[in-house]
């Protein structure tokens, strides 16, 4: 459920942060945009995923990392994203995501893992909803369900979606 | 007078975070009212610090200041640190650009008394709103057994129905 949920939230913020709407309006949604943050929001958490093991590995740091898992995701995270130039969601999500999956992943493999499912979530659904969002411009929607009521519809949609194909695949 | 859309949207992506984790009323409550409390505390600190900070230190400072409180609630009370990305989004976080620059406000200048007002609108608005989605939540799911509405997806469609409300207020701008 958590999976789940980290996927809609995060896919849904970066799908409204990421993207200008009057850029929208002119010019179709940027899907190779969208799986190239996809894929550098899935390289800085393995990156810090594997600062952290490492930080794990040595007596001296592990308390440390241990103890300070926020601040440790949080500083590199914040590091890594302006090194990149990214935005301030970004790195937000990155560093939680990180932080999140450290807290219940048994070894470095399987966190790789889990950030490599969730990431292709939040790529799938970012994709899907910039996608009808933009189809939408085409369509005579009324002006008292234009905004964020027609766009918090889609993404119930999308969602909905989303957790059919979950429950089948999973 | 018409409440502004820009406030829904701040509360709206504030509140996106709350559906990561399904708590219980009390202890989603407890939360936002957390979040809410830290937001007034960062905004009244960086209000009288922000001349401290070198322009090019602010941004940094400002989420080192939100990480540090993330660890702290975390190590004391085990609370996922989602609520730093909701008083992200409700924070005035343009005063992180480099070309807004602080004004000189004299202290009993009319703008101070209006700019905590605000603050305290947003923060208090945002916990009415977590709370009305809650009940609505629990209403759906626990009284009329509606199984979608522990989902996301069930979420939205509430958050459609509190957009739609809000985008068709019955006081029109005057």
């Amino acid at each position: 459920m958590t999976t789940f949920s980290m996927i809609t939230v995060f896919g849904f913020l970066l799908a409204i942060r990421g993207q200008k709407s009057a850029l929208l309006a002119r010019h179709r949604p940027d899907f190779f945009g969208v799986w190239r943050e996809a894929l550098d929001r899935f390289l800085t958490a393995g990156i810090l995923l594997a600062l952290y093991a490492l930080a794990l590995a040595f007596d001296a740091t592990r308390p440390l990392a241990r103890e300070n898992g926020i601040l440790f995701f949080g500083v590199f995270g914040y590091v890594l994203s302006r090194y990149q130039g990214k935005t301030d969601i970004f790195f937000l999500t990155a560093a939680l995501l990180a932080f999140l999956v450290s807290q219940h992943s048994a070894d470095l493999r399987q966190g790789l893992g889990e950030v490599f499912v969730i990431v292709a979530g939040i790529g799938g659904f970012q994709a899907a909803l910039l996608g009808l969002r933009y189809r939408l411009f085409f369509s005579k929607v009324p002006a008292s369900v234009r905004g964020w009521p027609v766009i918090c519809l889609l993404a119930s949609f999308v969602s909905l979606a989303l957790w059919a194909i979950a429950a089948r695949v999973f | 007078m018409k409440l502004p859309e820009s406030y829904f949207s701040r509360i709206l992506l504030a509140y996106l975070p709350f559906m990561v984790c399904p708590f219980d009323l009390t202890r989603m409550a407890a939360e936002a009212a957390w979040a809410v409390l830290f937001l007034w505390i960062t905004v009244f600190f960086f209000w009288f610090t922000r001349r401290l900070f070198p322009e090019r230190l602010l941004r940094p400072a400002f989420f080192l200041w939100l990480l540090a409180w993330a660890q702290a609630a975390w190590t004391l009370a085990k609370l996922p640190p989602f609520w730093i990305v909701s008083v992200f989004f409700l924070m005035p976080v343009s005063f992180l650009e480099a070309q807004n620059k602080a004004a000189r406000v004299r202290v009993f200048s009319r703008l101070v008394p209006r700019y905590f007002w605000d603050r305290f609108l947003s923060g208090a608005g945002f916990l009415c709103f977590v709370l009305a989605m809650d009940l609505g939540r629990v209403f759906f799911c626990g009284a009329l057994g509606a199984a979608v509405f522990a989902q996301p997806a069930g979420i939205f469609l509430l958050l459609t129905i509190a957009a739609v409300a809000w985008k068709n207020q019955p006081f029109k701008a005057l």
